[in-house]
């Protein structure tokens, strides 16, 4: 069943919200032993949200498009009385006051919502290895990483964890997850999504988006989630797209642009990929353009160094006096050395990294030849795809260079790792819209996915060519490792 | 001024981010770091004396609401987080004499 299904059964009548619920809190009970995907389970409060969706549809009251839908939540984004960790040491014990914007807008859609996912450390990394909660395992294959920041969230989704969830995308966190377990990942034009509520990680990057089984569900989600929102000075109040409707529509005429130098360092498997969707694209009547993007290549470390000086000013707010990890007083500290020392405990290795990083590349002396030259290189590398997108109306490419790559592969190469990111950041620094769409199994059964990049507030044509990529898909069945696993009870 | 990052640009800039490293930290990070400064250097090559630097993607069009006080977080639910509070406060190491 997909979500949009749920949800219409659930209007229906003919399936209860409470046993969408249960069965999506079974299927965590019996499945996150082995994949770990989830850092909080809120199981009486989503049986009270469930029930209270039965009780309006059995009185005949309006409900909303997600009416009873149970549906997971990044641990990046607050849900009010729920813990809210970021995936750090630093914030263990931390309630949020309040519900994120998003989370409210899911509340009045009727959304269920069942706990909080796992993630990367602040949003940092493209593996889900820094969660202080430890690794989230794949549902595909247990041995490999789930990619990230988002990883829980899309190996929840994959899982079965409910219908959906949200996560958040700085350079390609909600795109690369989303790709590794086989699921649809939207990461919205910047500005599109509110991200009040939300932790912030690197704020001239970071955008909430959706993730599902389909690129139909993702629709769903996302028109709940998209809009302007008095509480976040960056969203736009461009007027929302029939984001469903679009889905319907042929891609006939659309131009699709390939990039060429993007083909060079796929595995065989994902340049297969990419090559099958373009062909695809064109025999359903689509024509080709050829593009090239002459700074991509500077995209990855351009990204890093804005994200990380930005992340070392947004860390500042974490002094352990007004909330999170506080140090041992001792009777000789100043405020510095509690800041210092609290600081130290909280966060993890690569969070204290990219902090001092961060630090540095701000720092007098440094400034003009790393930060700013990489907000340079920025608008060179946005210039390119406004000059592509007006040759084209979608780029197509791949989301990663390979299927997800085994547990630990690069852990103790920090810049491998980053290289990874090597596809999905251009959209960031640029602010544009970019999905990714599962096109089946690679040769070790892993999912391979192709990305989709439009131009600003044109997630239409992401949901118009993700569900003609999809529609010639056969749609992947459940994860058998997973599967294999639960059975076996390993 | 060398660009490379040893262990005393390292000192230098955790003490600017408020974060306690031991010397033996600091050496292993420097080396990490350097690396990566290494790597990102790569953007040296490219002359960008032309380009305006880009520091967000909808330049000059940030939305300001008007500058009103409202109730969205109570003392009491501003204190509930705190490590250490008492009589409606934050407690903070002694900063005065």
């Amino acid at each position: 069943m997909t979500l949009i299904e749920c949800a219409s059964a659930i209007a229906a009548g003919s399936l209860s919200a409470l046993d969408a619920t249960n069965a999506a809190l079974a299927r965590i009970e019996s499945a996150d032993v082995h994949l770990n995907a989830m850092v909080h389970v809120d199981a009486a409060g989503a049986r009270a949200q469930a029930t209270a969706v039965d009780e309006a549809v059995a009185a005949g009251q309006p409900i909303g498009p997600l009416a009873g839908v149970p549906i997971t939540i990044k641990d990046l984004i607050a849900v009010g009385g729920q813990p809210l960790t970021a995936g750090s040491n630093m914030l263990a014990g931390y309630v949020a006051p309040r519900d994120a914007s998003v989370i409210a807008r899911l509340r009045a859609a009727g959304a269920v919502l069942l706990g909080k996912t796992s993630l990367d450390e602040f949003a940092m990394g493209s593996t889900n290895e820094t969660a202080a909660t430890g690794p989230v395992r794949n549902p595909w294959g247990l041995d490999r990483v789930p990619g990230g920041s988002s990883g829980g969230s899309a190996a929840a989704v994959a899982a079965g964890y409910g219908y959906g969830s949200l996560g958040t995308d700085t350079g390609g966190s909600v795109r690369l997850p989303a790709a590794f377990c086989g699921v649809v990942g939207l990461k919205p034009t910047y500005g599109r999504v509110s991200r009040s509520g939300v932790v912030a990680y690197a704020s001239s990057l970071d955008q909430v988006g959706p993730m599902a089984a389909t690129v139909r569900d993702t629709a769903r989600l996302f028109s709940v989630i998209a809009g302007p929102c008095a509480a976040d000075a960056t969203s736009r109040s461009e007027p929302i797209g029939d984001y469903e409707a679009a889905c319907e529509l042929p891609v006939a005429g659309l131009r699709v642009g390939l990039v060429h130098s993007w083909l060079a360092g796929l595995s065989p498997e994902v340049h297969r990929a990419v090559m099958t969707t373009y062909d695809a694209l064109l025999a359903a009547g689509a024509t080709g353009a050829a593009i090239e993007l002459p700074h991509a290549h500077l995209a990855v470390p351009a990204y890093y160094l804005i994200a990380m000086s930005e992340a070392s000013a947004n860390l500042a707010r974490y002094d352990g006096v007004r909330y999170g990890h506080r140090a041992e007083l001792h009777s000789s500290d100043t405020l510095d050395t509690l800041y210092a020392r609290s600081r130290a405990e909280g966060f993890g290795p690569e969070v204290q990294r990219r902090i001092v990083m961060g630090t540095w590349a701000l720092s007098s002396g440094y400034y003009d030849a790393y930060y700013d030259r990489a907000c340079r290189v920025r608008r060179l590398v946005h210039d390119d795809l406004q000059t592509a997108l007006s040759a084209c109306d979608v780029i197509l490419g791949p989301t990663a260079p390979s299927a997800a790559w085994p547990l630990g592969a690069h852990t103790h190469d920090p810049i491998a790792a980053y290289q990874m990111d090597i596809y999905t950041t251009a959209a960031n620094l640029a602010g544009l819209p970019a999905m990714s769409v599962p096109v089946g199994l690679g040769d070790e059964g892993l999912p391979l996915a192709v990305q989709l990049i439009a131009g600003s507030f044109k997630e239409t044509t992401l949901f118009q060519v993700g569900a003609a990529v999809e529609q010639r898909q056969e749609r992947l069945s459940g994860p058998a490792a997973l599967q294999a696993a639960i059975a076996g009870g390993q | 001024m060398s660009d490379a990052i040893d262990a005393t640009a390292v000192a230098d800039a955790a003490r600017l981010a408020r974060l306690a490293l031991e010397p033996a930290e600091q050496q292993a990070m420097a080396a990490e770091l350097e690396r990566v400064r290494a790597w990102v250097s790569m953007l040296q090559a490219v002359d960008v004396s032309d380009v305006a630097p880009m520091t967000h993607p909808h330049e000059g069009a940030m939305g300001l609401r008007r500058d009103r006080v409202s109730s969205d977080l109570t003392a009491a639910e501003a204190l509930a987080n705190a490590p250490a509070q008492a009589e409606g406060h934050f407690l903070v190491p002694r900063v005065v004499g």
